[in-house]
Order: C-alpha cells, then structure tokens, then sequence
C-alpha cells in the first residue's frame, strides 16, 4: 500500500496530509505531495492499492474522518479547496482519461479548520490525524479500506 | 449585434486554473464598462511578518513556503539578497546547479500550465480532464515532460516539492556530475516534448489584440536572465536592484489583497513570458530561438494570448540549456560557501516562470532578519491584467454572454497568475501629530 500525504508544509491544517504521511513511515510505503495532478499520477500509476490524505472543506466538524473511493465516488472539486489551480479530484479525472488509475484508490479526508500559515496543526485536526493513523495502519495489517 | 442599453453582468466566483483564489467582476451598460475588478481574496500572508526576528539562513526555507509551484524562484531572491550583504560569491559550478534547478521550476510550472490550465481555453475546453478525452497523447506528453522538472528538483533541490536543499552560498549537499548525467536521457526526450508543444500551441487561433505595456525583465549580458541580473524595461529603465524603490511603488488598493506596483510617474507595467521574450529574446537558446521563429513570433511579441506559445519556447530554452549545462558541469569543490554574518541590507531578484520577484531585506550584526519586503510577479501584474480586459471587452461585446466569460478568463489566464504569491498586507502605519 502506498500512502500519499496531500498539503503543504505551513498552511495550518493543510499539513495534516503530511503529518499522516510521517507517522506511517515504517508501517508502508508513503510520499508527500502538494497534491498537483502530474506528481500524483507519476507516483501511482504503477501502484495496486493506494491512500491520499488530505485536509477538507466540507460540512463535518474539524478533526473528522471522511473515507471516498476515488474509483467509484465522483466528488466535485471547488477550486477553493486546493491553493493550486488543479487538485487530487482533478487528478483522478485526468488519469482515468489517459488510463493511468492505481488499482484501488481511496481518500481519508480530515476535516480542516484554518489554513492561515504558521499556525500548526489545531487540536481537532490533530486528534483526528491520529485517527487516521489508526485507520490506515488496519487497512494495512489486512483490513478492508471499503 | 446591437447590445442597446441593457445590463450585463460577468461574474465569475472563483477563477479556475489559476493559482489560488480570484474572482472576476465585470458591469457592461450598453457598450460601457461601468465596472471591473479582478480580484485576489487568497487569505493574506505574512511572510514578510514572519522573516522578522528570523536568522538569514532560514530566509530561503521560509520563503520558499509561499508557492508550491514557484519555491526556488523564492529561495534564489532570497540567497541573492543575503549573499550581497554578506559579499559572498558562490562561483561558476554552484551557480551552475541553481540555473539547472531554475529552470527545472520553470519547466514544471511552464508544462503545467501551457499545457493543462490554458491549451483547454484555446481547443474549446472546459477543463483539462474534457481535454484530455480527445488529447490523451498531448497530456501524457506534458505530465512526463512536468516530471522531468520534477525529478531534476528532487535530484538538486532534495525533494520534489518544497526543496530543501538549497542555501545561502549554495546548497548542503551538491549533487554530483555522475548524478546529474543520469537525467540526460530523460532530457533528450524532454526537448523533443517541448519542441513538439510549440508546434501543437503555434497552431491554436489567436485573437488580433495586442497590448501597449511597458515591459521589464531582468538582463544579463551572458545569458537569458532568469537566476540574477539588471532590471531593465522596454521604456528605458535599467537599474540595479537595490534601486528598486527609486522606479518602482507600490499601492494597496481596497478591492483586493494584493498590492498594485507601478512604474513611478507612469503607470503600469508586465513582468513575464512576453516582457522576458520581447527584451532579451535574441538570448534565447538557439534550438529556442529557431522554434520561436517557426511558431511565427515576432521579435516583439505583444500579444497576451500568444504568451502559451512564448512559455512553450522558454521550455525548449530550459531544457536545452540544461543539457548544455550539463556538458560543462564540473563538482564544485565545496556545496556552500559560508562567512560571518554582518549587518546591512541586501535586495535579491530572480525571474519566476510569471514574472520578475524581488525580495529585501535588513539584517543586523548577528544575521538576525530585521525587515522583509516581498514583491510577487502576480502583484505586478495585476494592473496590466485589468487594462487587458478593459481594452478587450469592448472587442468581443457583440459574442453571447458565455464566450464572453471565457474569453475574460482566458485573458486573465494568458499572465498564469499566481495569486498565492501576490497576496499580502501593506504594513501601514499612522503618525499622529
């Protein structure tokens, strides 16, 4: 399995994608990624089962987990959400076009609180990092990500 | 078609394929522009706030965290200005090793953009993902040549996104002529990529429009200026960088985060493809020059819908200069030069794959960041971007409302601006008396 961490390294909770990624080390193969579609594509193309995790924007409370099967699930982007003109939804869509999707795909979406840089991870986000953690390293020992 | 007196409305939210957050705000009453903002409401950033206090080292790290597509373009404004205080000059194959991961940057950003966020606009596309439907081969071609920048910023730069690697005087650990070679092949098959993209962009249709800006670029007498140099413009300006404030100001303006620059006592003025081709094009790489000069540019080119076809040229520069490069490059005898810190102040500039970026900064007698200024290619742009929608507006305002939206878009796409890096506060400060 490989674990892509999506985000920047001083955005707030936008590191959290790569905080997951670090604590993983070890555990599977992992990688970080602003989450710009040419750099994921080129990471796993050759891959079976892969796992991105990523700060979100959506409806949930800071720190919690939303688990999509990229394959399957069509979740529309807001350009908002991504501080680059195109993000990991993107991505999909332009690697099922050119038939480079991974066997498996699936995002651990953590639910954000502020992006402003220099702040560091908040509370939440940081409990919910750790739940990921969790949740991945199952996936790893043999549990099912569906 | 007679557009009357009725009222219309463009308004985009948020701009797509962009870098950041901007929208587009534009009222037409009959054939009267009554209103337009391009505006940038990226969350402010206080980068400049957070240098303060700060050791000179860190300035190339710090910074380098503003853009996730144009780190090194940062990180050599940064090193440029603390090496001038410090008197450091980090000689010929270090120097080597920071234009190869330049235009490593530029080649990313430059493949990114031409051929994922603006070919769209041009083939009648909304979106990278539709292009890619019926131009699979075209976008498998990008996304390798993209690669190729990204893998020269792994090898230098110490990891693909972000680098890490490079210093002020140089870089922590230099990669080594062995190494380097290990990219050629990938290389040769990169400068093929990029000559066939001028071919493919030459052959998009262009609207008849062309801009009066006054252009500035960096020059250097030896190369295409892209790691240091003179700023020079197409209305006389040559100077050196630290006389910055003497051309240049800028303005906050209430509508956006970003501030406005102008030229003191003239106005506006673009920074990028189209400023760097027009004034110091004859510097181009021969291959670059030769592929310019079949894609049917002129001299002077001063239409913004043609910059893709300029950024596609500048890629074939990069690539083959690198290899170019990489034919003469010899181990620098140490990876960083390092003296003691001293007190002064030093202004640094670099060409990003948008545009001219300056940075300055003071530092006292232990190396410690006392002041920071940041002036970002987008927040120069900004101004030229509004003058070209003006004067466009009026040529398209008998098209339907959606192509007009498009065509605004695609007008504000030709400058790929990046308002991650332009957005930031003016410190302002109010003496009472």
């Amino acid at each position: 399995m490989l674990v892509i961490g999506i985000g920047s390294p001083d955005g707030g909770d936008d590191t959290v994608g790569w905080t997951v990624a670090a604590a993983l080390e070890g555990i599977c193969d992992t990688a970080l990624s602003t989450g710009e579609p040419a750099e994921l594509i080129e990471r796993w193309r050759h891959r079976d089962r892969v796992v991105l995790v990523d700060a979100v924007r959506g409806e949930g409370s800071p720190g919690e987990i939303t688990v999509v099967d990229l394959l399957s699930a069509r979740p529309a982007s807001r350009p908002a959400s991504s501080s680059h003109g195109l993000g990991p939804i993107e991505a999909v869509g332009l690697a099922r076009a050119i038939d480079r999707l991974p066997g498996s795909l699936t995002l651990v979406g953590i639910e954000a609180r502020t992006f402003a840089p220099g702040t560091g991870l908040s509370p939440a986000v940081e409990r919910g990092a750790a739940r990921a953690v969790e949740v991945i390293s199952g996936w790893v020992a043999g549990g099912d990500p569906e | 078609m007679h557009t009357g007196d009725r009222r219309r409305t463009f308004h985009t939210e948020e701009l797509t394929r962009v870098e950041g957050s901007g929208s587009l705000d534009v009222v037409v009453v009959g054939d009267e522009i009554v209103d337009l903002d391009f505006r940038m409401f990226e969350a402010p950033r206080f980068y400049e706030a957070i240098l303060r206090g700060r050791s000179y080292l860190e300035a190339p790290d710090i910074t380098a965290r503003i853009c996730g597509i144009c780190p090194v373009a940062h990180q050599t404004s940064a090193a440029n200005a603390m090496e001038r205080i410090l008197a450091i000059d980090p000689g010929p194959s270090l120097r080597d090793l920071r234009h190869i991961l330049y235009l490593a940057e530029w080649i990313e950003s430059h493949a990114l953009h031409v051929s994922l966020l603006h070919a769209p606009d041009f083939l009648g596309y909304p979106s990278a993902i539709a292009m890619a439907a019926d131009f699979g081969d075209e976008v498998s071609r990008a996304l390798r040549l993209k690669q190729a920048g990204n893998s020269l910023m792994a090898l230098i730069g110490g990891r693909e996104i972000h680098p890490v690697n490079p210093r002020v005087g140089g870089f922590w650990k230099a990669p080594t002529r062995r190494e380097l070679h290990r990219m050629a092949a990938e290389l040769e098959w990169a400068l093929d990529a990029a000559l066939d993209t001028v071919r493919l962009v030459a052959g998009f249709s262009f609207p008849d429009f062309e801009v009066g800006h006054e252009f500035v670029a960096l020059h250097s007498p030896d190369e295409y200026a892209v790691l240091d140099g003179r700023i020079r413009s197409s209305a006389g300006v040559d100077i050196d960088a630290r006389e910055w404030d003497e051309v240049f100001v800028e303005e906050q303006v209430a509508r956006s985060n970003a501030l406005h620059a102008r030229v003191r006592g003239r106005g506006a003025y673009l920074t990028g493809p189209l400023a760097r081709y027009t004034l110091n094009g004859e510097q181009l790489h021969p291959v670059a020059r030769s592929a310019a000069r079949s894609a049917g540019l002129d001299t002077t080119e001063r239409n913004p819908f043609k910059s893709i076809v300029v950024r596609s040229v500048e890629i074939v520069h990069a690539v083959a200069t690198i290899l170019d490069i990489l034919d003469r490059f010899v181990d620098p005898p140490v990876s960083y030069l390092e003296v003691p810190p001293r007190a002064g102040e030093g202004h640094g500039v670099s060409e990003a794959p948008r545009g001219l970026l300056y940075h300055r900064y003071v530092l006292d007698d232990e190396g410690t960041i006392t002041d920071a200024r940041i002036v970002a290619p987008t927040s120069q742009n900004q101004l030229p971007i509004e003058q070209d929608l003006r004067r466009l507006l009026p040529t398209i305002l008998d098209q339907p409302d959606h192509l007009i939206r498009s065509r605004l878009e695609q007008a504000v796409r030709n400058h790929d601006p990046c308002i991650s890096c332009a957005a930031h506060f003016l410190d302002l400060r109010i003496d009472r008396r």
